[in-house]
């Protein structure tokens, strides 16, 4: 890991904060700021023994982890706003070094949805959120840089075989049921069965239950995506949306002049460009999808909602801006700021979605 | 490294500095040989540093490339501060 030190952290509050480094400087609290660093580097050194424990013999290092950097960020974050080198703002300071901890370390954290990232570290400030609950949220959000230099020959390396972004990218629903119930994660994904809801868990938000409509879009996205023989992907999310007929997704694109019809004639078009696959799939979501399930947890929690409907699925389809099913949409005439309006004029008429009931079906 | 202690003081700052015993030996030694106090050479060695990472032009993209992709997360984090 390349730890940040004291210098760096000057600069990275002369630079967000507006004030330049010498007025940073001559106001820092260096303990703090110390301790702060010393706090990170730790963490990032356990989070990466913990990994490495978990390496298979043989197996190609990939320093610096995944888990180790989400770790160590968040750690320093979370120290930098329990006792703030830098008199007020600390939030902004504290936000600014954990992300360039994680740039100088090769990584980007990917946040489609800023104000569900601010609650997180308001949360991380308020002693909502642990340090671990936001290093499991932001792990899940990180990817390679491009543009490092370091990362350049690791963005092929595979997740590492017990990282939890793995347990929750790469499982179908079915595992992810039985994995929670045998090994309880931070991020499960569950149809639900008639004592266990169904929608998404973490630690930071507990049980954000489908609604009615959103149970369905996803087993119908899964059977589209069968019936395609294809992993699902964007197209398959909106064909699942596009089958809900009350749903407040459906009801704010027909706002915008949209039928449900016509988003199934794009997303079908889109559909049989893909070709099927000779056999099934390796993994059941494409990366596309599977980035889609975080966003739509993030566009729930920053519309304060304790559940997840079809307007979250289609907002969180959204974070893909330059995907052909997004474009289709745009083409439509159902830009992301006209889709919101919309949202928020269907969800203030009709109210929530129906919550969901146990379907007793169960999807592999 | 080092523990604040005392207050402001018009431009100045009062710390004092933990440093292990061999680096506070070496800098008592540089102090004496320049004819400078030990504060100097330490406020000088701080301010150095900063100015090398300020000028990491590295670091410096990375940071710009950080703030300008996570403007908006920064913006609402100033809104709300209390």
């Amino acid at each position: 890991m390349i730890e940040l030190d004291v210098a760096g952290l000057v600069v990275i509050a002369g630079q967000v904060l507006g004030i330049g480094t010498d007025a940073a400087l001559s106001q820092l609290d260096i303990p703090a700021a110390e301790a702060a660093l010393t706090e990170a580097r730790l963490a990032g050194q356990q989070a990466a023994s913990a990994a490495a424990r978990s390496r298979r013999p043989g197996s190609t290092p990939a320093p610096p982890h995944r888990a180790a950097a989400a770790a160590a960020a968040a750690t320093l974050m979370h120290a930098l706003l329990r006792r703030p080198p830098l008199p007020g703002h600390s939030e902004q300071v504290a936000a600014a070094a954990g992300l360039q901890y994680l740039a100088v370390n090769g990584w980007q954290a990917d946040l489609d949805v800023p104000r569900a990232a601010a609650i997180t570290i308001q949360g991380l400030a308020s002693g909502q959120l642990t340090p671990a609950d936001a290093a499991s949220w932001l792990e899940a959000r990180l990817s390679p840089d491009p543009a490092s230099p370091d990362r350049a020959t690791t963005t092929q390396t595979p997740l590492p075989p017990r990282s939890r972004a793995r347990r929750i990218m790469l499982a179908p629903f079915p595992a992810v049921r039985h994995r929670r119930r045998s090994r309880p994660g931070p991020f499960a994904i569950s149809l639900g069965s008639a004592d266990n809801p169904a929608g998404i868990r973490t630690p930071a938000t507990g049980l954000m239950p489908f609604t009615g409509p959103a149970l369905s879009s996803v087993i119908l996205s899964r059977q589209e995506a069968r019936r395609h023989g294809q992993p699902r992907g964007l197209e398959h999310i909106l064909l699942g949306l596009a089958g809900q007929d009350d749903s407040v997704a459906v009801k704010a694109l027909e706002r915008l002049g949209i039928s449900q019809e016509a988003i199934r004639r794009q997303a079908e078009n889109i559909t049989g460009q893909s070709q099927p696959q000779a056999q099934p799939p390796q993994a059941p979501d494409t990366p596309q999808a599977r980035r889609v399930w975080h966003a739509v947890l993030d566009e729930a929690v920053a519309h304060g909602d304790s559940y997840i409907g079809t307007e979250h699925f289609l907002l969180g389809l959204l974070c893909h801006r330059d995907a052909p099913v997004v474009q289709a949409l745009a083409s439509l005439g159902a830009e992301e700021n006209q889709i919101r309006t919309a949202i928020t004029a269907q969800r203030a008429e009709s109210g929530p979605e129906r919550p969901a009931r146990w379907h007793g079906v169960h999807a592999r | 490294m080092a523990e604040a202690a005392g207050t402001d003081s018009g431009r100045t700052k009062n710390m004092v500095l933990r440093l292990d015993p061999a680096l506070a030996e070496r800098l008592a030694a540089v102090a004496e040989v320049e004819g400078r106090t030990v504060s100097d050479i330490a406020r000088e060695a701080i301010a150095a540093l900063v100015e090398a990472r300020r000028k990491d032009k590295r670091f410096r993209r990375q940071l710009e490339d950080n703030l300008a992709r996570h403007q908006r997360l920064l913006d609402l984090l100033r809104e709300d501060q209390p």
